[in-house]
């Protein structure tokens, strides 16, 4: 196994890793933790494995990560042979910016991220304050997209997409799950829309709940007026 | 006024789906993958999920709870939990009459025959949703000032075209730019935008600071006379 | 007798047992009521609203009270019983929709493929084949027998596709258990419930129970699978209009794979189950959505 990734099936941190690495078509060894409601994360064995209680952690040989960026720059620099996700030779600009937006990763998962948690299980939380600073951050991110959409652009800091992308996909496809008329469900979003679409289309996608898979199927599978499937009843 | 602005045109690529609203009517507009437009409630008769939720097959709209497609003619083509069942007639959604013009989405919700008057050679700059109601916007558009960050204090000529339309021309850089405000509930509305077609891509970015900035002040406002 | 009269009749689960601690006291609400849960440090719990003490008791992995001095009895689960089983209550997950469209949901198969994409079920596999649904006049309980459906992944502990067969029970209008297919042995079945909070008539707290036969998983690995199913439904259950469930039937179209829901409503109005429900189509939430 290429590496080991402590996981919680409902944390938009962790499915950063399991999408990166679906993506990138590495294996790894997946060990559940429970987050809710025994709150394992913070229990004396798991502190033990990483001090930060929190999740993901990725273990790979005596290395032990506990901030997704991290990770994701260890999995493209291990695994991307191709450099496209952390593209080193095109300059420093371009890495600056990657590394701007996985920061600013970090603020959706404390803002997003944290309002979620309490939605779902009623983490505390100042909800007010986090359900604001979600609706800040959305905006930032759909003005940018916009922006690039002029130059042609579709991710947030190329043509194409980067490490960058996977970081701050999680929370921003997930922001509705907080609740309605908040400013977090995608309607008002026209530019993040677009690129969750863009995202959800890369080979290799993988859904998580709270976030619908495509539901695409082969051009062969349904006839172009929206009958049943041509091969009728199957299975 | 029978037809509203409800989007962009370029929001809506083919194949997609998007939900808007016109007077409090939440509504799904999607896109065939032939590039035919659809409006209609955002409710599937079904078992009453938001259809905008859903995705689209080739003509169709399929619902994301339990896959039901309806066609373009707003009828339920298929059932995928009797596969062999031609549905019946009378499973419908409620259609609207909606169209592209001039590069906006429009809705007609008492269905007459109504044409917009929009010159046909704009380019979409945004569509932005402010959290203040339109009579806020309405109010702060003629007073309204710029500063941009690189060319300091703009020379705004601002006309109004009627309710929730307006012309906003950047005198001296040959820009102009269309407003269409559009109401929506819970006390917000949105405004799509579209400028002139000889713009540079810089130009695009400073109407679209533009119009962030004019939201800053409107919703700044609200928030004072809210409190 | 009016909606919250009816309802105040039932037990309803408001906490898990093994997750209060000593000398906490919890608020949470019920049918719109404030609640205090509290723990003494000799463990004994006791449940409070407005400063006078409800009846309480434990059992199902939970702690259930009831605003009635005298309610219906709880509904028997006899495999609870049964030592053998791995009994797993998964915490609760909060949704803004009727307590009744969330028991709806949970004993509706047709949703498998689209909400549950290869784990519950997979297109092309989206039949519903014909089912018999029932009401068990002595127990007074809706039940659907002979459910079966194809699925990719029935449980934590499943590797291949199987068919899975299903028996649905819905004991009291916001409980709701199922029986199916144990992956690992076919002499027995899986038990998995869900037991509904209801907050109010448009929020709740869903409480997910199982009683499984999987001596390979982890606990972590089964509530995570059990979370992971309900989180899905969650995002459909959020954006159901209206947010009551309707009861009458012109509202809402059903097909033959909606046996156990038309039923399930149906057994509500007789009740007057109606806490969480719209009955008629006049309603003003009704015509709005129109
Ligand atoms: S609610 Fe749309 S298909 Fe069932
Ligand atoms: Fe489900």
């Amino acid at each position: 196994m290429n590496f080991t990734l402590y996981d919680y099936a409902m944390s938009g941190n962790c499915y950063k890793i399991r999408l990166f690495a679906s993506i990138l078509d590495v294996e790894y060894e997946r060990i559940a933790v429970e987050f809710y409601p025994a709150a394992e994360h913070k229990s004396y064995k798991m502190l033990q494995l990483s001090r930060a209680g929190t999740l993901p952690i990725l273990k790979s040989g005596d290395m032990i990560l506990s901030e997704t960026s991290a990770m994701l720059f260890w999995m493209a620099q291990k695994f991307d042979s191709f450099e496209n996700w952390w593209p080193a030779k095109r300059g420093a600009d371009l890495n600056a910016l990657i590394l701007q937006w996985m920061d600013f990763s970090s603020q959706l998962s404390k803002t997003v991220g944290r309002a979620r948690l309490n939605a779902l299980f009623q983490t505390p939380v100042d909800l007010d304050k986090a359900i604001e600073g979600a609706r800040r951050a959305l905006r930032q991110i759909e003005s940018h997209l916009t922006e690039q959409s002029f130059d042609d652009k579709k991710f947030l800091v190329s043509d194409k997409p980067t490490i960058a992308d996977i970081a701050c996909f999680p929370y921003v496809a997930l922001s509705p799950d907080v609740g309605a008329n908040l400013g977090l469900e995608h309607d008002g979003y026209p530019a993040i829309q677009s690129w969750l679409y863009s995202i959800k289309s890369l080979d290799g996608f993988i859904p998580m709940p709270g976030i619908y898979p495509m539901h695409d199927l082969k051009a062969d599978e349904t006839d172009f007026a929206g009958n049943r499937p041509a091969t009728g009843k199957v299975g | 006024m029978v037809s509203f602005a409800v989007g962009l045109t370029k929001n809506l690529p083919d194949g997609r789906v998007m939900r808007s609203f016109v007077e409090n009517h939440d509504l799904v507009i999607w896109r065939s993958v032939s590039g035919q437009l659809s409006c209609w409630l955002n409710r599937c008769p079904h078992r009453g999920m938001r259809l905008s939720h859903g995705f689209v097959r080739g003509e169709a709209l399929a619902c994301v709870y339990h896959g039901w497609h309806y066609g373009k003619d707003t009828a339920c083509r298929y059932i995928p939990a009797h596969p062999d069942l031609d549905p019946p007639g009378t499973i419908k959604t409620m259609a609207f009459r909606s169209f592209d013009k001039g590069g906006i989405i429009w809705v007609n919700i008492d269905n007459k025959k109504d044409e917009p008057i929009i010159p046909n050679n704009l380019l979409s700059v945004r569509s932005l949703e402010f959290r203040c109601p339109l009579e806020m916007v309405e109010a702060e558009i003629p007073e309204f000032e710029y500063h941009s960050a690189k060319k300091g204090l703009l020379n705004l000529k601002i006309k109004k075209q009627g309710f929730g339309k307006w012309i906003i021309e950047i005198l001296g850089q040959g820009l102009y730019m269309h407003l269409f405000l559009h109401k929506l509930p819970s006390q917000k509305c949105a405004i799509h935008a579209l400028s002139n077609d000889n713009v540079s891509s810089e130009q695009r970015k400073d109407m679209s600071r533009l119009l962030e900035h004019l939201r800053y002040v409107s919703e700044a406002k609200y928030k004072v006379l809210a409190a | 007798m009016n909606a919250i009269e009816q309802a105040m009749q039932y037990w309803y689960p408001i906490g898990m047992l093994g997750d209060l601690q000593r000398s906490e006291t919890r608020k949470t609400r019920l049918l719109g009521m404030d609640i205090e849960l509290k723990t003494e440090q000799s463990g004994l719990i006791s449940v409070f609203h407005q400063k006078k003490p409800w009846n309480t008791k434990s059992a199902y992995g939970h702690i259930w009270t009831s605003p009635s001095k005298m309610p219906k009895p709880l509904f028997d689960v006899p495999e609870a019983g049964d030592h053998e089983r791995r009994f797993v209550p998964c915490g609760s997950v909060r949704v803004r929709c009727s307590p009744l469209r969330a028991v709806e949901n949970f004993l509706d198969v047709a949703h498998f493929p689209f909400v549950h994409t290869d784990i519950l079920g997979a297109e092309p596999h989206t039949e519903v084949e014909p089912y018999s649904v029932n009401i068990d006049e002595t127990k007074d309980e809706v039940i659907a027998t002979k459910v079966k459906f194809y699925q990719p992944q029935a449980a934590k502990s499943a590797s291949d596709g199987i068919v899975t067969d299903y028996v649905y029970r819905v004991p009291s209008p916001m409980n709701a258990l199922l029986y199916k297919t144990c992956p690992n042995r076919d002499d027995v079945q899986d038990v998995i419930a869900i037991f509904v909070q209801p907050l109010d008539e448009e929020t709740c707290d869903v409480w997910p129970w199982m009683a499984l036969y999987d001596d390979q998983s982890t606990m972590a690995e089964m509530i995570e699978f059990q979370q992971l199913i309900f989180l899905q439904d969650r995002s459909v259950l959020e954006n159901q209009i209206p947010i009551k469930l309707p009861l009458d039937p012109k509202m809402e179209i059903p097909t033959r794979a909606d046996l156990t829901s038309v039923a399930y409503r149906r057994w509500l109005k007789k009740h007057g189950a109606i806490y969480g429900a719209m009955v008629s189509s006049t309603d003003d939430a009704w015509v709005a959505a129109q």
